[in-house]
């Protein structure tokens, strides 16, 4: 019978016993010949060959042998190991920096991207947009408010349900401190659309939609156990929103907090109103089994019959079905990738690194090697015990790592700007971050082995005895600067990504926006409906606040803008009209704005020709508008003079509504430092017929004096006239500025940190190969010092050596960032992808490093003392 | 060493296990008996080492082809005596036809018919 579970050692005393039979059989055949013991014993043995090898290969028949052998390899492994302490911690510091950069931006791509959002079957939610492509632009997925109702009420094959939702901005009193709370605003049936149901209480009502119905609230659980001490009894209870009392009717899960980390959750019933034109994003359910394709043919084809869109133009609208995830993660999608594609290539820079110390390891280790093979063990027994080492210090190196990951992790977070790493709730150590650190490290460390364990076993018993001590320290050399080179070129691939991001955010920060933010401070408020129902109220209040913030001492400037440069928010554009201009097919989008006197003079916007807004520019006077600089050269070349006096349709306005330009300044930057300054047109604020344009204010002062000492007379001036106002917003201008580029900054700066750890592991190469061609070289230097080389001599050998790894290394570095660098194209301003100052800037840094790492072994070269060097043989 | 003047015949990887089945359907044999068996069968053409041999053994051994066991030979040494089993009777048969229809492939080649030269 077989018995594949016998102990080990009860076979191997078998085999032992077996061979031994087979030697005395073959004696004794001898002996019969006629041999005498001695002879018959000699030439046995001759015969039989190897008994420790036939041993081996036979042994690695038996099955079960792997565990055995990967045990004492191990052990092997660790002994060895522990004998070398000053290797072990280089190569696992090494691989801990490399697998924890990786790990740490894996944790945060797995937490953002990759991880499904905690609804019913996530990947048949989808996200629905439809509008007009003049305000359309690749970030906006939203749909108005008739279109959605007119969905949501047709039959549909590949939509399952449509629910809208949009953010809502409460002030909460009554519980504690008065606070502002951001939650959102969602259709009766957005948490059934969603798939998740309220812990406790009930979801909304369809019928709470309707705005004669009594006001309810979901509350989330964060808010829940922040603001009611995660007291049950709260559903049923009334609780004051902006002023309107509520009754909660349910509470979340704690893990719901969709979207954008919503605290609660109000029906979308005052303002879902098919005449007003408000866009929100709409989310749908699809039909089991429908595609995304299937479900943009359908959407297409219903909204060409629905009564709200058939009348629209084919052509001028955009309609687009997305992944819901989008909503939530398109502004940081491509960051993390970009950070992706950084952290392994420093991943690969700290392989090539650990490869290079364990080729020098083993050639010290090829004595050792050499009497393994002698003793008889295969080639495959060696290259795995090889690979036994560089596997276990990988592994311990990505422990380190993955711890090193959580701090990592913690600091990206930290570091990133507001709002671009979402659903952090998700970023955390699950099951696949653990598989991939392991896997990490197991791919690296068979990569960092196989190399060095192959090299050393192709050299066979006899080239190893045979060769003299100094090459015993030599061996391998082509190999190692070839990985030497392939470290500084992926040095220099993530430099000039640095370069080039470093480059580009200088440019955005000194690009001229067209205004001057210092000086500036901004304060922005939001008007409640209620309290200033009518486009007048809201226009007297905003005038009333500019007169009395033009009485606080020191302020030079006061005014109003419905949507300041740069700052996040609500945007409006509409078509340039002009009265003479006929054909109105084209279409010409400007930004609307609306502003009261001296908003130029506080922003320092050059006013070109006319006039600014005055006073008197009152309901009653001739409606006007300014336009700026690029509008009125467009329409009246070459150079806009001819805009004055001209009669332009009112934004927004009935087709016989029309305004009078009565000045041109000049263009700004308004919504992003990445985008070009663009044309504009702004209306008065005593002029405003729109009941939305001027719920969103902005108060600008131009002030000499720190904006920390007039910000409190601002914040009282506000008070004063309507002490009910929250202030949103209270801070300088430039705080706005440093924000817009944060997103710059901080891609910059991560490619920064993981480029400078590339070159710091190169350099570490690049000095390892040197010094160790400088200590294997000892003696060629020392003949050449005594044949009379000078200092200058041998400092050129070294030179030579150095530039013969440098040189390549700047070549096909240079050549793959040529090749990746267009990677970056989304993320730089005005800078090529293969701007050529950046690259001589990278090689002359890339130049400086190695001249560095090259300085101890030029220095160790010059001092070799001759006589000392040549004894040694 | 007695090897005579013949060359000695390489095995090939797979026809070493063919040939160690082939010689255990004479009976139960050990180790360097089917040494001795092999050798003598092939008139002192084929020598196989122990390095081999025992390797091979112990792989038929693991595939279940043959089963081993401990015994005593006619001199009262203990031997570990190997076995073909049943299904290395059905292992042998297919090496078997494989291997007719080889050797009749080379010898065609190796003699080719005649009338295909003109």
């Amino acid at each position: 019978m077989k018995l594949p579970w016998r102990s080990r050692a009860s076979r191997e005393v078998e085999l032992h016993r077996e061979l031994r039979s087979h030697f005395e059989m073959a004696v004794a055949l001898r002996m019969e010949r006629g041999e005498s013991r001695a002879d018959a014993e000699r030439n046995a043995r001759l015969e039989f060959g190897n008994v420790t090898q036939v041993a081996e290969v036979t042994r690695d028949m038996w099955g079960g042998r792997r565990i055995e052998t990967l045990r004492r390899d191990l052990a092997y492994a660790w002994r060895g190991l522990r004998r070398s302490p000053t290797f072990t911690v280089v190569a696992i510091l090494t691989f801990a920096l490399g697998i924890g950069t990786t790990t740490t931006m894996f944790t945060i791509v797995n937490g953002v991207l990759l991880r499904p959002l905690p609804f019913d079957h996530p990947e048949q939610l989808v996200l629905v947009s439809h509008l007009p492509k003049s305000i359309a632009s690749s970030a906006s997925t939203v749909m108005s408010d008739g279109t959605f109702l007119e969905l949501r009420a047709a039959n549909s094959r590949a939509f399952a349900s449509f629910a809208s939702f949009g953010g809502n901005r409460v002030t909460l009193t009554g519980v504690g401190e008065p606070a502002e709370i951001v939650g959102a605003m969602a259709s009766a049936n957005f948490t059934r659309v969603l798939g998740v149901s309220p812990a406790r209480g009930r979801g909304f009502a369809d019928d709470e939609e309707s705005p004669a119905s009594p006001r309810v609230v979901i509350l989330g659980d964060r808010m829940w156990h922040d603001r009611f001490a995660a007291d049950p009894g709260v559903v049923g209870r009334s609780i004051v929103l902006s002023g309107v009392p509520h009754t909660v009717v349910g509470i979340m899960p704690p893990d719901f907090d969709f979207p954008n980390a919503a605290a609660f959750w109000t029906p979308l019933s005052n303002t879902l109103d098919p005449k007003l034109g408000s866009f929100r994003p709409v989310v749908a359910r699809l039909r089991a089994g429908v595609t995304r394709e299937t479900a943009l043919r359908e959407l297409e084809a219903t909204l060409a019959v629905l009564p709200g869109t058939a009348t629209e133009k084919p052509g001028t609208t955009q309609t687009d079905v997305r992944p819901l995830l989008d909503l939530l993660v398109a502004r940081s999608r491509d960051t993390l990738w970009l950070f992706s594609g950084a952290v392994l290539l420093v991943l690969l820079v700290a392989c090539a690194n650990v490869a290079n110390l364990f080729l020098i390891r083993v050639a010290g280790r090829e004595h050792e090697i050499g009497i393994r093979f002698a003793l008889g063990a295969g080639r495959a027994r060696i290259v795995r015990q090889l690979l036994t080492e560089s596997v276990l210090v990988a592994w311990i190196g990505g422990t380190v790592g993955l711890l090193v990951s959580v701090w990592g992790v913690r600091g990206v977070i930290a570091a990133a700007p507001l709002g671009r790493i979402p659903r952090q709730g998700s970023i955390g150590i699950d099951w696949r971050v653990l598989g991939a650190a392991f896997g990490i490290s197991l791919l690296t460390g068979i990569a960092c082995g196989i190399a060095p364990a192959l090299a050393s076993t192709r050299r066979t018993l006899r080239n190893i005895l045979a060769e003299s001590a100094r090459s015993l320290v030599g061996g391998h050399d082509r190999l190692r600067r070839a990985l030497v080179v392939v470290e500084l070129a992926l040095a220099i691939v993530l430099l000039s990504g640095a370069g080039l991001l470093l480059k580009s955010f200088v440019r955005m920060r000194t690009v001229d926006t067209g205004f001057r933010a210092a000086g500036v401070v901004e304060m922005e408020t939001s008007l409640s409906p209620a309290a200033y129902p009518t486009p007048e109220a809201a226009g007297v209040f905003a005038m009333r606040v500019r007169e009395r913030l033009r009485e606080i001492p020191g302020v030079d400037d006061a005014s109003v803008v419905n949507f300041p440069p740069l700052v996040e928010g609500g945007r409006f554009r509409d078509d340039f009209h002009p009265e003479r201009e006929p054909d109105v097919s084209k279409g010409y989008p400007v930004a609307v704005l609306m502003t009261a006197p001296d908003y130029f003079r506080a922003m320092s916007i050059r006013v070109l020709r006319g006039r600014d807004f005055a006073a008197s520019d009152d309901a009653a006077a001739l409606p006007v508008t300014i336009i700026s600089g690029s509008v009125a050269r467009k329409f009246w070349p070459p150079d806009g003079a001819g805009a004055i006096g001209q009669r332009v349709r009112k934004p927004g306005g009935k087709p016989n509504d029309w305004v009078t330009i009565v000045g041109v300044v000049d263009d700004v930057t308004q919504t992003s430092m990445a985008d070009e300054r663009e044309g504009a047109q702004y209306l008065p604020v005593t002029q405003n017929r729109n009941p939305w344009f001027a719920l969103q204010l902005t108060f600008v002062i131009r002030t000499a004096r720190p904006a920390g000492d007039v910000a409190p007379s601002m914040r009282a001036v506000l008070h004063a006239i309507d002490p009910s106002m929250a202030v949103r917003r209270l801070a300088p201008m430039d705080d706005v500025l440093s924000s817009s580029v944060a997103q710059p900054r901080f891609e910059m700066e991560l490619v920064t940190i993981f480029s400078a750890i590339a070159l710091l592991l190169a350099a570490i190469g690049t000095y390892g190969v040197l010094a160790h061609d400088v200590a294997s070289r000892t003696h060629e230097i020392g003949l050449r010092v005594a044949l009379g080389a000078g200092r200058g001599d041998i400092v050129r050998v070294v030179a030579l050596r150095t530039l013969g790894v440098v040189i390549p290394g700047i070549v096909i570095g240079l050549a793959g960032a040529a090749m990746s660098t267009s990677l970056l194209r989304k993320s730089l301003f005005q800078v090529t992808p293969t701007d050529g100052p950046t690259m001589v800037w990278v090689a002359i840094t890339l130049c400086a490093v190695a001249a560095v790492a090259a300085a101890a072994p030029v220095r160790r070269a010059v001092r070799v003392d001759p006589l000392v060097a040549l004894n040694r043989r | 060493m007695a090897r005579g003047g013949q060359s000695r015949i390489e095995l090939l990887q797979g026809t070493l296990d063919f040939i160690i089945l082939q010689t255990l359907r004479w009976g139960p044999q050990h180790g360097f008996g089917i040494g001795q068996m092999i050798r003598a069968n092939s008139s002192d053409a084929l020598q196989v080492d122990t390095g081999s041999l025992y390797p091979a053994l112990h792989r038929l051994e693991r595939a279940g082809w043959i089963d081993a066991k401990w015994d005593r030979s006619e001199k009262g040494q203990h031997v570990r005596v190997y076995r073909i089993t049943p299904s290395g009777r059905k292992r042998l048969a297919a090496e078997r036809t494989r291997w007719d229809r080889m050797t009749q492939a080379i010898a065609g080649i190796l003699n080719p018919p005649r009338e295909r030269e003109s």
